[in-house]
């Protein structure tokens, strides 16, 4: 008898031709995140089958498991030999686990049969576990339409028992939607929003904004903590610390004080656009939200999208502050946002920002910087992090 | 090199209080209640230390109690006497007292008693005259710090404290002696029932302290298990910890004034540079009422965050109002109690000295805030 997962899988499905493709991603995924805790991930039949962990890390490996995108569901299952008495006690055994036989309850058991050489058909295996549960739970009663409690057995190379199915994150694996560089500045917003995208498959990868003297190692610590607490379902990822001061005190210096906060994203998007590029990265990733603040309204939009080729994905577009919030809750990385300290964007914001900026007028203003040799004395900077699953 | 000014949220280890861990630790690790001669041995040695704490606060050993440290200390002492009143008392407390006594009134607050905020003067004190107005014969306890860690303004503790039982007899008065003890005179403890010591504060280890209750005191524990420290504080003596503040009250008491008049030379020299800077405010007493080792200083047009990474960038660490609240959000109780400007309020740094400190290093510092200031100030935000 074993102890192991069983992994559903959803969208996959539906990719035709490219299911292997997809398959074989989130298996990577699987074991990049798992074989830390020692497990060892293979397929077999259309199924993904984690095995070799400790049983008291179960719940670890369960929930790790869940939060790898691409899967539908997790059940945790005993794998025994192909044997009633030992299937039906594994089912036994399940159902106690769930919970059931304290007080009256009912249940079903189902049964499939994917190796057909096993001499009972599924009916016959319903029939006999349905039987061998009752005589040992008297409080049982069976009933197949609304069952409390089911129990399945999948007769295969070996038999798998499970009567419990966690439900997993959905999505695609990270990975198959190809690479993205979110903007990661330690508020509430831009975590939700490379969660997002890690969820449709992209690879993320993250770009922060550090202005020493004006935010300090608690800022940036803070960071490489949100990005570790994302790596749980976006995977490994690589963090640039770019040093940001040097262009900031310019822009305020040179530039009209209502465009600051447009220009300064239009810089921050140039040098994401360039680490990308170098990174092999396709899109940027924003947590901008339509009206939120001043640099977010349609006009702010334009400008900074205009500010680079690459296209802009901003998944929270069309969310509320209270809807990103509970994302955010869900995801673990809300108590990390709202740490005190302080980050880039709120160093040098101007009293009245340009609500309607003009894009003329800020290309224009940006021609008082020295815009390539900035970004470039940026980039030489630019430290990078790797974090990796422990 | 670094410059190490930041010495009220912690001290450096001397290294005669490693040595007495390590002591501990190696050889004399047993359990102080057991019955067997190297255990006996080990009590013994908390008995030294113990005595020398006493002798050293002009107290009795039995009421010297071993904590965890200054917020053990002060929890004790406040929870332990509000353990013991009956129904709603009314409280008087220092507007600016460290977290670790501020909270606590709050908990008392929520619990019913009647919490009343005593205010300060412009340099950071409560004066005989605040606690005279506010000073009931019903209350029943007051606590008043005896050096505020931020600003290093000096309370008379003992006088207030005679004020006090002069009003009610019966009151209990409680003073947080974290940023006070070995830096100012130890008060005369005929009226104080309560004061409390952090062993970290004077080069002993994290996890050190103790709280002086007088004999008679109506403190109960907090903490319910063993007969330790007179059942007051039970769980197995911390007995490296109490040793190592042992040895480093030992070494302080044998250089007193030597250290003393170090920080006082450095305090001076720091206050003496930095006031030749334009928009510079000394914040709390006049430069010698206060205590030698803090040095609080407000920095018009600059934030006092960007100020100490910019410090830090050049190796230079000091503190923003008190480490221990620094990343706490919202308003700085201490200055705002006394008043300080607005524009003196964002930009406040704390200086905080000891021993080792040097002349050289609070020119160095000084000279590092000129430049720092001159280019903040470039950027000053509108």
């Amino acid at each position: 008898m074993e102890r192991l997962l069983l992994i559903k899988y959803g969208e996959i499905h539906l990719k035709g031709q490219n299911r292997p493709f997809f398959k074989r991603a989130l298996k990577n995924r699987l074991i990049q995140g798992l074989k830390p805790l020692g497990c060892y991930v293979h397929e077999q039949d259309g199924r993904i089958y984690v095995t070799g962990y400790d049983p008291l890390d179960e719940d670890r490996v369960l929930e790790r498991a869940k939060h790898t995108f691409g899967i539908v569901g997790v059940c945790p299952a005993l794998a025994v030999e192909k044997e009633p008495e030992a299937m039906y006690a594994a089912a036994l055994s399940m159902l106690e686990r769930a919970g059931a036989g304290q007080g009256d309850f009912t249940f079903k058991v189902k049964a499939r049969r994917q190796d057909k050489s096993y001499p009972q058909n599924s009916f016959e295996i319903c029939a006999d576990a349905g039987g061998y549960i009752l005589d040992r739970m008297p409080t049982a009663k069976v009933d197949v339409k609304k069952p409390q409690y089911t129990v399945e057995i999948e007769v295969r190379d070996r038999a798998y028992v499970y009567s419990h199915e966690e439900k997993g994150v959905g999505g695609l694996p990270v990975g198959v939607s190809g690479r993205g560089v979110v903007m990661l500045s330690g508020g509430i917003d831009s975590p939700v929003a490379a969660y997002m995208m890690a969820k449709r498959g992209l690879e993320v990868e993250a770009v922060h904004f550090l202005s020493p003297p004006y935010t300090g190692e608690p800022a940036k610590e803070k960071v490489i903590a949100l990005a570790r607490r994302l790596m749980e379902y976006c995977g490994p990822i690589k963090l640039h610390l770019v040093h940001f001061t040097e262009i900031q005190e310019q822009l305020y210096e040179r530039c009209e004080e209502s465009y600051l906060t447009v220009l300064m994203r239009r810089l921050m998007c140039k040098i994401s656009e360039a680490i990308a590029n170098k990174e092999g990265g396709q899109a940027l990733i924003t947590g901008e939200s339509l009206g939120q603040v001043a640099s977010q309204t349609i006009g702010a939009l334009h400008v900074t999208d205009s500010s680079v080729e690459m296209t802009i994905l901003r998944p929270l577009i069309g969310m509320d502050k209270v809807e990103i919030i509970d994302i955010a809750r869900a995801i673990g990385t809300f108590d990390i946002s709202t740490l005190p300290g302080e980050d880039c964007c709120t160093v040098f914001v101007p009293k009245h920002p340009a609500t309607k900026p003009n894009l003329k007028r800020a290309v224009r203003e940006e021609e008082r910087l020295q815009v390539e040799e900035l970004i470039a004395a940026a980039l030489q900077k630019t430290e990078v992090i790797t974090l990796l699953p422990t | 090199m670094s410059i190490y000014f930041d010495n009220s949220a912690t001290t450096q280890p001397f290294p005669e209080t490693i040595r007495a861990m390590e002591h501990a630790m190696e050889e004399g690790y047993y359990n102080p209640s057991a019955l067997y001669g190297p255990a006996v041995e080990a009590s013994r040695e908390i008995a030294r230390v113990r005595e020398a704490f006493a002798s050293a606060l002009r107290v009795r050993p039995e009421e010297i109690y071993f904590t965890s440290g200054g917020t053990e200390s002060n929890n004790l002492a406040l929870l332990g006497y509000a353990h013991h009143l009956r129904g709603k008392a009314h409280m008087l407390v220092n507007p600016s007292e460290h977290s670790s006594v501020h909270e606590v009134f709050l908990e008392l607050n929520r619990r019913g008693h009647q919490v009343e905020f005593l205010e300060n003067d412009a340099s950071g004190r409560v004066t005989p005259e605040i606690l005279e107005r506010h000073m009931r014969p019903d209350t029943a306890l007051v606590s008043v710090m005896h050096v505020n860690n931020e600003s290093g303004a000096v309370n008379d503790v003992e006088t207030l404290a005679a004020l006090a039982k002069r009003i009610n007899p019966g009151c209990m008065f409680h003073s947080d002696g974290v940023q006070a003890f070995l830096k100012v005179p130890v008060p005369s403890f005929r009226e104080i029932d309560a004061y409390s010591i952090s062993g970290h504060k004077f080069h002993g280890p994290r996890g050190s302290g103790v709280c002086y209750l007088k004999k008679g005191a109506f403190v109960q524990q907090i903490l319910y298990g063993g007969s330790q420290e007179g059942h007051m504080r039970p769980g197995t003596e911390n007995g490296p910890a109490i040793l190592g503040m042992g040895a480093a009250l030992d070494r302080y008491l044998g250089h007193h004034q030597e250290y003393l008049d170090s920080m006082w030379a450095v305090k001076h020299r720091l206050y003496g540079n930095l006031s030749r800077i334009p928009g510079v405010r000394l914040n709390g007493p006049e430069l010698s009422q206060g205590a030698p080792q803090i040095l609080s200083m407000g920095f018009a047009g600059a934030n006092a965050e960007t100020l100490v990474n910019a410090l830090a960038e050049r190796g230079i660490y000091c503190g923003t109002g008190s480490a221990c609240s620094s990343r706490a959000v919202g308003k700085n109780r201490t200055l705002t109690a006394m008043g300080v400007p607005a524009q003196y309020l964002p930009g406040t740094l704390r200086f905080s000295f000891c021993y080792n400190n040097t002349l050289e290093e609070a020119d160095t510092v000084a000279a590092a805030m000129g430049e720092i200031l001159m280019r903040l100030r470039r950027f000053r935000r509108r």
